[in-house]
């Protein structure tokens, strides 16, 4: 009877503890996952503008690789980064924010540049995060 | 929210003067729920807002995908569960500053705000008023407040099993800098 009060605890023991890691994984990186599309960034930003609700269910929480021309490179307040890449709106296009951990991206407005990211949806620009540069086009 | 900010955009483009209109795409708005159980915070760097200083008309929008979380199932429970992010991808806030005359848009400084609203979350919209701060910079101005929102009020159902880890009040902290539109 022991023997089997012990396995019950060993096995509880050790599902609390498989418990606990699960509820405490961070988010996943997605630098190996595969890309579920590979747009331009002015091809996003006009299907997303074009139907909005279309490219919303068919696009967001998808991983995406993004090719373009940088417009802009901006420092959120985490220090983290964001590019935004061109479209053909005159103000919005593509904006991909890099995690606070990739400090060393060397990134220039007016470089072509390949980006993969979990597409978020769009408000007045199609957004993208937890995003990695892919090979560069420069 | 897009066409909103879009139409004004082209109106500063042709007609208006660019130094009334201040800008950001990546604002920060987070909010944080405290529970003798547990804590949650998450965080939006994406934040889109545009202010005009003339008539103190002030538009903010998020996509509720782009909060960031600590732990990656908080983050898939927020988004599946609570605020159902697939079918209410954004939230948004269209308002005003209604104590105006108070704030020298002129003079560098920090002014207090009351801006009155209408809050969307989850597809319901309140209408809501905040105190905030607007601090005027060399490089534009600065937004900031801190202001309780009930999931309740906006239909957001946290079921019996975790409500003790979800506070009946969030705390949402908007710190969001914008500079001057450019053409």
């Amino acid at each position: 009877m022991k023997k089997f009060i012990l396995i019950g605890l060993v096995v509880a023991l050790g599902a609390a503890i498989a418990g606990y890691f699960y509820v405490q994984q961070p988010v996943a990186s997605i630098a190996d996952d595969p890309a579920y599309g590979t747009y331009s960034s002015e091809a996003l930003y006009t299907y997303f503008e074009e139907d909005e609700a279309k490219a919303t269910e068919e696009l967001t929480g998808k991983v995406l690789e993004v090719s373009g021309e940088i417009a802009e490179v901006l420092v959120n307040s985490d220090s983290s980064t964001t590019v935004v890449l061109r479209s053909a709106h005159p103000i919005f296009g593509v904006k991909c924010r890099y995690e606070p951990s990739a400090t060393d991206l060397n990134v220039e407005v007016g470089e072509m540049i390949s980006i993969k990211g979990v597409c978020t949806g769009m408000t007045a620009d199609v957004e993208m995060n937890q995003c990695v540069n892919l090979n560069r086009k420069s | 929210m897009k066409t909103i900010i879009t139409i004004l955009l082209i109106a500063v483009g042709f007609h208006a003067n660019a130094q009334d209109k201040f800008f950001t795409r990546n604002g920060t708005i987070t909010f944080f729920s405290t529970t003798p159980v547990e804590d949650i915070k998450a965080e939006n760097f994406g934040v889109t807002a545009i202010l005009d200083t003339k008539t103190g008309n002030l538009e903010f929008s998020l996509l509720m995908k782009s909060f960031n979380f600590k732990k990656a199932l908080m983050q898939e429970h927020f988004n599946e569960n609570y605020v159902e992010s697939d079918a209410f991808p954004k939230s948004t806030f269209s308002g005003t500053i209604i104590n105006l005359p108070d704030v020298n848009f002129e003079k560098e400084g920090e002014y207090p705000a009351k801006v009155k609203g209408e809050l969307m979350i989850h597809g319901q919209t309140r209408e809501i008023m905040v105190d905030g701060t607007i601090e005027v910079t060399s490089e534009g101005v600065v937004l900031s407040s801190e202001f309780p929102v009930s999931p309740a009020d906006y239909e957001i159902e946290i079921p019996s099993v975790v409500e003790d880890k979800i506070a009946k009040q969030i705390l949402v902290t908007v710190n969001t800098e914008l500079e001057p539109l450019k053409r």
